[in-house]
Formats: C-alpha cells, sequence, structure tokens
C-alpha cells in the first residue's frame, strides 16, 4: 500500500512539473503563434489583392468566406471554398475572386484524382486557365489528355462556385432564376443540350396545350447506373410541369443537367 | 502379400518437365494475342515486344551473371507479358525501366525464380503505372492508331469489337479470342487450372450484371459481359494470375483466389480512382497467397479430423 | 564506452534506421523531399537529446515499477514543446511536416533509448548518446529524402539536378517508393557493413 502511494505521488511530481513546463511554453508561444497565423492570413490575402487591409470573416447562406477591405472600407476581394465532383470524388477548392466578380487564383486543397491524370487539375498551368475569368466567361479552359471527367468537374464547379460567391458576397444579381412560365412557350418539340457529369446530354421536350407532356433524351454518354439514377428527374418534371424538382441521389450532376437541358430546350 | 513393395533411393520418377519446358509453353501460348497485338498495333507494338523481352532478359542474364541469356526462359516470359500490359506505343525507356524493373524489383530482391511473392509483369506495371500515369494511358485506336479513349472509360463499342480485339487498350489484352485460343493450349498441357480463371471470370461477370447492370436482364447481362471482355480481365484471369509461382496451391484455394481477384477488379472499376483494377487485384492477392495456402492445406491422406 | 565511441556508433555502426531499423513511421512518411527529412531528422534528435539527458538525471529517483510512463509523459512534454516552438518560430517547416512532430513521441528510437541507454547511463554518455542517434537518423532520413527527391522530383533541396527534360520517377515520391528506397538502400549498407567488417 505505502508502496503504491509512493509510486503515484513520484508519478504526479513528474506530471505537475511537465504540465508546469508545457504552460511556460505555451504562454510564451501563443501569442506569437496567433500574431504569426494573423499575419500569414493577411499576407496570403494581400499576395492575391495588393491593396487589402483589414480581412473580416463572413457567412452568407451557409458558405463562409474571408472578405478583404482596402484602407478606406472598400471591398477589394473574397476567398472561399467551392466543391466539385470529380472522377474520385469531392474536389475541394479554394476561390480568390475580386470585386469585379473576377478569378485571382483557384487553388486546389483536397482531392482524390487519379495521380498523374486527373490530379493535374493541381498543377500550376492547369489552374492558371481559370485566372481572369469571370461569372460571364465560356468557361472553357484546356482540357487534360486522359482525364476528361476531372476537367469537367472543374470546370462545372468553379463556374458554379464563382456564381455563388458572386451573389452571395459581392451582391452580384443572381442567377437569372428560371422565370419562363410554361404559357409562353408554343406547342411543339423543343430540343436542349446541358453538360452532365461526363458528356452533354441533350433532350426533347413535347409541349401540348401548355404542357409539357414529354420528356426524351436523345444523347448521353453517362455512367449506365448512376444515370438510371438520374432519369427519375424526367417523369419529376412532366408531373410537376416544372423544371425546379428534386435531384436524385448519387446522380446530382446529371439530374442537374437534364433540368438545365429542357429549361434550355424551352427557353431558346 | 502377393506383391512386394520396394523402396529404392531416390531419384524417382522424372519428370520430362522442366522450368525451361514450361516457359516454353507459356511464350507458345501468348503467341496468338501477341500477333493479335501485331496485327491490331503495328510495327510499334512489336518493337515494344521485343524491347520488353530483351531488356528483361539482359537484366535476369546481368543478374545471375549467366551467359546464356534466355536462361530458364522466365525472364522472356515476364518481359513479354510486361509488353503486353502496356500500351501499344509507349516511349522506349518507359519498357526499358519496366523490363529491369520487373526482374530486380519484381522478381531477385525476393530470391530469383520461384521466391517472388508478386507477379514481377504487374509489379513493374504498377510501378510504372504510378509514375507515369500520362504514358501508360496512351491508347490508340487500332489500325489507323488515332488516339483514343479504352472502353472502360466510356467508349462505347460492339461486342464483336471486343471479343476480338479491335478496341484501344493495353497491346496483347485487347484480344479475348486470341487470350482463350493461348490458354486452351495451357490448359490442354496441364499447367493451368480452371479455378482461378473460373473463380476470377465469372465473380467479374456477375458483380458487373448485379451492380452496376440495369433494365432488362439481357442488358444487365450484356453490362457483366462487357465488364469480363473489356480492360485486362482476361490477360490477367488466364496468364498473370494463373502464375504458379504467386498463386495458391491446394484447389480450394485456387478457387478462394479467383474469386478474390474478381472481387478486387470490380470494387477498383466501379468504386475506386484508376478505371482499371486488375493489375492491383492480382497483386493484392499475391500478398495473401501465403494465408490462402495455409488455410486450405488438403487433408492427408488417411487423416483424421481432429473435431 | 567512452562518450566519443557512445557518440559515434549512432552513425553507422547502430544507425537507428538502416541498422536497428527503429522509427520507420517517420522514416518512410516524410522523406518525400530532402529537407523534410532534414527537418524531422533534427526535431527528433532535439527531443531526444532532451529527453536523454532528463532521464539521466532521473534514473536513480525513478522507480522501476512506473518507469515507461514516467518516460512517455517526459518525452510527450518535450514534443509537444518542440511543436509549439516550431509552430512560433518556424511555421513553414511545422506545416510542412504536420501530423509527424506530435507523432515523434510515438517514435519507438526514443523510448528505446530512454529505456536502453539513459536510463542505466551517465548524463553525459546519455546526452552523447541521444546526440549521435539523433545525427544518425537525421543523416539517414536526409539520404533517404535526398534519393526519394532525385528520382521522384529531380530535385535536391528543391534544387533541380536533372534538368527540365527530366520525366520524374513519380512512383519514389510515394509510400510504395518509400519502401523500395529504403530496402534498396538497406541492402546497399548491408553489403558494405558485410565488406568492411563491421559486424
Amino acid at each position: 500500500m505505502k508502496d503504491i502511494i509512493k509510486l503515484a505521488i513520484t508519478l504526479m511530481i513528474i506530471c505537475a512539473v511537465a504540465a508546469g513546463a508545457l504552460a511556460v511554453t505555451n504562454s510564451v508561444t501563443s501569442e506569437i503563434i496567433r500574431i504569426n497565423e494573423e499575419k500569414a492570413k493577411v499576407s496570403s490575402m494581400q499576395r492575391l489583392f495588393p491593396t487589402v487591409d483589414k480581412l473580416e470573416d463572413q457567412t452568407v447562406d451557409g458558405q463562409a468566406g474571408t472578405v478583404g477591405f482596402d484602407a478606406g472600407g472598400k471591398m477589394v476581394g473574397v476567398l472561399a471554398e467551392g466543391r466539385a465532383e470529380g472522377y474520385g470524388g469531392t474536389i475541394r477548392f479554394n476561390l480568390a475572386v475580386d470585386g469585379e466578380g473576377k478569378i485571382v487564383e483557384l487553388d486546389i486543397i483536397e482531392h482524390s484524382e487519379t495521380p498523374g491524370l486527373g490530379a493535374k487539375i493541381t498543377e500550376a498551368g492547369y489552374r492558371k486557365q481559370y485566372e481572369g475569368l469571370t461569372a460571364d466567361s465560356d468557361f472553357k479552359v484546356d482540357t487534360i489528355s486522359g482525364a476528361t471527367i476531372s476537367a469537367r468537374a472543374m470546370e462545372n464547379g468553379v463556374k458554379k462556385a464563382l456564381q455563388d460567391i458572386s451573389v452571395r458576397f459581392l451582391g452580384a444579381e443572381g442567377a437569372a432564376a428560371p422565370s419562363f412560365s410554361l404559357d409562353a412557350v408554343a406547342d411543339g418539340t423543343y430540343t436542349g443540350t446541358a453538360a452532365g457529369f461526363k458528356s452533354d446530354i441533350t433532350v426533347e421536350v413535347t409541349v401540348a396545350s401548355g404542357k409539357i407532356t414529354d420528356v426524351k433524351i436523345l444523347d448521353h454518354n453517362e455512367t449506365p447506373d448512376r444515370f438510371a439514377k438520374a432519369e427519375s428527374v424526367r417523369d419529376e418534371i412532366i408531373t410537376k410541369q416544372s423544371v425546379q424538382v428534386d435531384a436524385a441521389s448519387g446522380a446530382t450532376m446529371s439530374s442537374d443537367a437534364i433540368m438545365q437541358a429542357v429549361l434550355n430546350a424551352l427557353t431558346q | 502379400m502377393e506383391f512386394k513393395l520396394v523402396v529404392s533411393s531416390s531419384p524417382h520418377i522424372r519428370t520430362p518437365e522442366s522450368i525451361q519446358s514450361v516457359m516454353t509453353d507459356v511464350l507458345v501460348a501468348l503467341f496468338p494475342a501477341a500477333l493479335a497485338g501485331v496485327i491490331f498495333f503495328g510495327w510499334r507494338g512489336l518493337i515494344t515486344m521485343v524491347l520488353g523481352m530483351v531488356s528483361a532478359m539482359v537484366a535476369e542474364a546481368v543478374i545471375l551473371r549467366e551467359k546464356n541469356i534466355f536462361g530458364d526462359g522466365s525472364a522472356a516470359v515476364t518481359g513479354l507479358l510486361l509488353a503486353m500490359v502496356l500500351p501499344p506505343a509507349p516511349p522506349w525507356w518507359l519498357v526499358v525501366i519496366g523490363g529491369v524493373v520487373a526482374i530486380t524489383i519484381g522478381k531477385h530482391v525476393f530470391g530469383g525464380i520461384g521466391n517472388n511473392t508478386f507477379n514481377p509483369a504487374l509489379v513493374a506495371r504498377a510501378i510504372l503505372m504510378i509514375s507515369w500515369a500520362g504514358h501508360m494511358t496512351g491508347w490508340v485506336r487500332p489500325i489507323d492508331l488515332a488516339t483514343a479513349a479504352t472502353p472502360l472509360a466510356g467508349a462505347s463499342t460492339s461486342f464483336m469489337n471486343l471479343f476480338v480485339g479491335a478496341i484501344p487498350g493495353s497491346l496483347g489484352e485487347t484480344s479475348a479470342f486470341a487470350l482463350i485460343l493461348g490458354a486452351a493450349w495451357l490448359f490442354y498441357k496441364g499447367h493451368i487450372d480452371w479455378r482461378i480463371p473460373g473463380g476470377y471470370i465469372g465473380t467479374v461477370f456477375v458483380m458487373g450484371t448485379l451492380l452496376q447492370g440495369y433494365g432488362s436482364v439481357m442488358s444487365m447481362i450484356s453490362t457483366g459481359l462487357f465488364h469480363v471482355l473489356a480492360g485486362g480481365v482476361m490477360l490477367g484471369a488466364l496468364f498473370m494470375a494463373t502464375d504458379m509461382v504467386t498463386s495458391p496451391v491446394a484447389p480450394r484455394g485456387k478457387l478462394i483466389f479467383g474469386i478474390g481477384c474478381g472481387v478486387m477488379t470490380m470494387l477498383v472499376r466501379l468504386y475506386g480512382i484508376y478505371p482499371e483494377g486488375v493489375t492491383f487485384a492480382i497483386l493484392l492477392m499475391n500478398a495473401v497467397t501465403p494465408i490462402i495456402d495455409n488455410l486450405t492445406l488438403p487433408r492427408k491422406y488417411g487423416e483424421v479430423t481432429s473435431s | 564506452m567512452n562518450v566519443m565511441s557512445n557518440f559515434s556508433k549512432g552513425f553507422v555502426k547502430e544507425n537507428p534506421v538502416f541498422r536497428l531499423v527503429l522509427g520507420m513511421c517517420p522514416t518512410l512518411a516524410v522523406t518525400g523531399l530532402a529537407a523534410n527529412g532534414l527537418g524531422m531528422g533534427l526535431s527528433t534528435t532535439a527531443v531526444l537529446v532532451s529527453s536523454n539527458l532528463v532521464i539521466a538525471v532521473l534514473r536513480k529517483a525513478i522507480p522501476d515499477k512506473i518507469r515507461i510512463p514516467a518516460f512517455i509523459i517526459i518525452i510527450a512534454t518535450f514534443v509537444t514543446m518542440v511543436d509549439m516552438l516550431l509552430k512560433a518560430y518556424q511555421p513553414g517547416l511545422h506545416s510542412q511536416l504536420g501530423i509527424f512532430v506530435p507523432l515523434i513521441v510515438v517514435n519507438c528510437i526514443i523510448l528505446g533509448r530512454a529505456e536502453a541507454f539513459a536510463s542505466k547511463n551517465s548524463v553525459t554518455n546519455s546526452i552523447a548518446d541521444g546526440l549521435g542517434m539523433g545525427l544518425g537518423f537525421t543523416v539517414a532520413l536526409t539520404l533517404l529524402g535526398t534519393v526519394r527527391e532525385l528520382l521522384g522530383n529531380g530535385t535536391i533541396f528543391s534544387v533541380n539536378i536533372l534538368g527540365s527534360g527530366y520525366q520524374p520517377f513519380k512512383v519514389f515520391g510515394f509510400p510504395p517508393g518509400a519502401f523500395i528506397a529504403l530496402g534498396l538502400m538497406m541492402a546497399l549498407m548491408n553489403m558494405l557493413a558485410k565488406k568492411y567488417k563491421l559486424e
């Protein structure tokens, strides 16, 4: 018994000394670490937006971003995260957008694309192509040979992220909500195309007496099993008579593409 | 006692089979697929195969300090198999590095022929694939040699093309017909057992049908069939997975090995980041071969189970 | 065993990486670049010398029964201190090494030297041992990092050596390449050891 108490006390003393040493180190370094981090953040923003003077973290509509202001209090740029559905999974990237809505830098944070192929999206030469693009740009960059899916995912993902950031942080007009009315569409068949996960999807929409009566998928080259899920969207569009229906889970990109293609068909 | 059993000292029966004769049989069996490769991909395919064989044989001769460059023939087989899993026209240095890596890191690091854990040609392919993915996926269309995607990456093609082999892909993997023809020879000579290719191809077919197939029964089956014919499953199942050194010995073990290869291949294809998983599947199963061998020891003659 | 030989044994004869095969986790994980290998080696050396020193001082005060927990606490304290100091004064290196600094704590070289040497020897000898082992570890990691960076990236300490035409043997930059490179280097070390009769 006495032995155990002696052991416990010895161990306790060692622990107490260790804790004390750590407390001292922490008190010395924590302030320096904080200042370092602050400096690193500001200097990384200054690299992107040279006139930045003050930073502010904002969250708009659930999206977090760091907004930079110059000495006069004018907003000069935003740094926020975006996502894309790549070949191997979700690609997370940081997008730096200036006050005019132009992309200043694209930086990949995390991805699981194939090494040597899809992973080329992280290379500076590829990312540079996005610089200077705005939400109205054509968004066609040189694709990566052997990694069409990853490149396509990036194009779509960056475009979407840029639109979101422009609307949420820069106060741009929201992308014109699909405000068309079926009444304005004359009876007939229309074809439209939109970019899906792997390929362009072309649909044929039939309108009769002010109603969408049929949606046919004319052409696509999506993964068969995923696309089968997305096809439920087609029926939804007909039953709800709307181009804004819920995307099929597991096939978001293909679903969105079908809706977009229908919209494109009806508004051309 | 009508007859007496005579126990003589060894040797008992001499089999005419030697490493050299087996390897020669394998080379003969690979000939149809190699010929198909040359027909579809032209003289550059031939150069790739010759380069692969020569670099592997030279590496082997240097390591063993052997003057006879053909040696026991195993290096030639390794080099040819390596060339067959490369794209039709890779840069020359890629083939040479592959041949040397296969013989050194794939084989002699473990102690030479009979001691290697992993299939040497596939070790080399995996290393090349990780290092130079761009060169390793330089697929071209047969005959006109224009760059193209493999069917596995989404390019559509007919079943006839898949069977004959007129599709983009590795040099020796495209023609299911030529591979089956060659394997039939090995089967006839008794060098391979139906269980590994059977388990492998069967699993790929079943998983492809059930996991990716959709719609009518016919279209589900055609998805399964597509997974069997496209990519490297045929070459892998018939010639790579059946490698005597790196696959299990017992019949039950062979079946488990084949099924395991099939499951791994389909997991990579359907859920992984590479379009093709044959290389990794066979290498992974090579790694567990000793465990499979231990678990599937056949009952000794006369042995009574303890339970 | 004098101080000098306690110091020098860590470099070749009892090199922690090539001869004792200790501390494989950092050896394989952070040696993609020569600079990372050097940084990891030096951080480990700092922890190893400090923990050897403290443990040698306290070796008579720590009862045998609780020596392992006591060693772990001492080592963990030093690792946390190195982590904080690096973060404060070398933030660049700290973010490069990432999770591997806290992981020094489980590096078996440190506990191994504490148990096998510092708990039985004088303070000077323990410092010499810690310094020798630490620097031996550093040399090995830097060597491995240099080979892997040269083959996998064509550079050494981020200086381009092989020219822009070199097509990097990328596998050496990835974990499988770490195993292959380490295995080949160990084979080379064994061959040299046999040749010069170091056994």
